[in-house]
């Protein structure tokens, strides 16, 4: 009991700080870096509530994999230093207090006392063996069978969402010239025209000559031994 | 006094997940940068899951025929699909913006303003 006391207060102001380094820190990486720590403190608090599974699940997707999704994103944006603050400052100061009085409420929560269900002897022994992961997916795959596979429907479109969102446009805009793309006085009205017209219709042989075909038919055919 | 402080109880990661959301929830409401932003919301739904995993082992549902069903886990287990898909969509997002704009300034996202 006392080691996870202590524990708990190693994690939780942590896991506080690293959060408030995520929104004021000055620079992008740096904040992406406390994020991981914020991720790694909050797996070590689901250890201490008998989360075992979660706890190495929250290592895995959010300490390693979001992360190094979000530092891919400060890379490909650029960690410019604009100044990363509303326009007004009386509006940033109204969101502060905001918070603030959030915080507040706070205080009557943190003296209620809750009705505590305690653990049955069987779950005690279950976690003391096995851990949390067989109930887990006891759970999953029978109460929540449904909204399981709704997830895994959700992963697949966010998947599919997220390819198309970020590949390369084939539409020319202002800021980027995209080659692909031919200028629109050089399209024709019919197939032919276009392909005539087209820039690099050099590099793409309309259609093979007949006896270049033939010769090329021979050749295998010899080569296969026929 | 200083002992009810230190013995965690339900209530100290009630309080905790509450302090990261809020967190979380000024990053959001004060940050320009659409990254920061995505951060932040990460936060609040992290917050949220230390919620549901405390709840989860201080009240231990049970089925009704008395085996236990994690329900916390699981709901925990689903926001964690959420943010993951979230995360890849809003960079998605970010990046589309990005090649549009040529910046991540929140302010300067005015596309649909008449």
């Amino acid at each position: 009991m006392i080691v996870e006391n202590i524990l708990f207060w190693i994690f939780a102001p942590l896991a506080v700080t690293a959060a408030l380094g995520v929104v004021f820190h000055r620079s992008l990486i740096y904040s992406a870096l406390f994020l991981i720590v914020v991720f790694l403190s909050i797996a070590g608090v689901f250890v201490l509530n008998n989360a075992d599974f979660l706890a190495v699940a929250q290592t895995i997707v959010y300490g390693v994999g979001l992360t190094i999704v979000i530092l891919f994103g400060i890379m490909f944006t650029g960690d410019r230093p604009f100044d990363d603050r509303l326009a007004s400052p009386g509006k940033r100061l109204a969101y502060l207090i905001v918070g603030a009085m959030l915080l507040a409420m706070l205080i009557p929560a943190a003296v209620y006392q809750y009705n505590i269900h305690p653990a049955s002897e069987a779950l005690i022994a279950t976690y003391m063996t096995e851990g949390s992961t067989g109930l887990l997916g006891l759970a999953l795959f029978t109460q929540y069978a449904l909204p399981f596979e709704v997830a895994s429907v959700l992963l697949l479109l966010a998947m599919v969402g997220a390819i198309i969102l970020s590949k390369k446009q084939m539409v020319p805009t202002e800021k980027t010239s995209v080659k692909y793309a031919l200028p629109s006085t050089t399209l024709g009205s019919t197939a032919e025209e276009i392909y005539e017209k087209a820039p690099f219709h050099g590099h793409l042989p309309k259609e093979q000559p007949a006896s270049e075909a033939e010769t090329n038919g021979a050749e295998t055919q010899e080569m296969i031994g026929v | 006094m200083l002992d009810t402080v230190f013995n965690v109880t339900l209530t100290h990661y009630l309080v905790l997940a509450s302090v990261l959301f809020i967190i979380g929830l000024v990053g959001v409401m004060t940050c320009r940068n659409v990254i920061r932003v995505l951060m932040s919301l990460e936060l609040m739904l992290n917050a949220v899951n230390i919620n549901m995993v405390a709840f989860n082992n201080y009240l231990n549902p049970e089925m009704a025929d008395g085996t236990p069903l994690l329900s916390g886990h699981v709901f925990s287990i689903f926001i964690l699909t959420i943010a993951a898909a979230e995360a890849a969509v809003g960079l998605a997002i970010v990046i589309a913006l990005y090649r549009q704009r040529a910046t991540v300034d929140m302010e300067t996202f005015n596309l649909l303003k008449g």
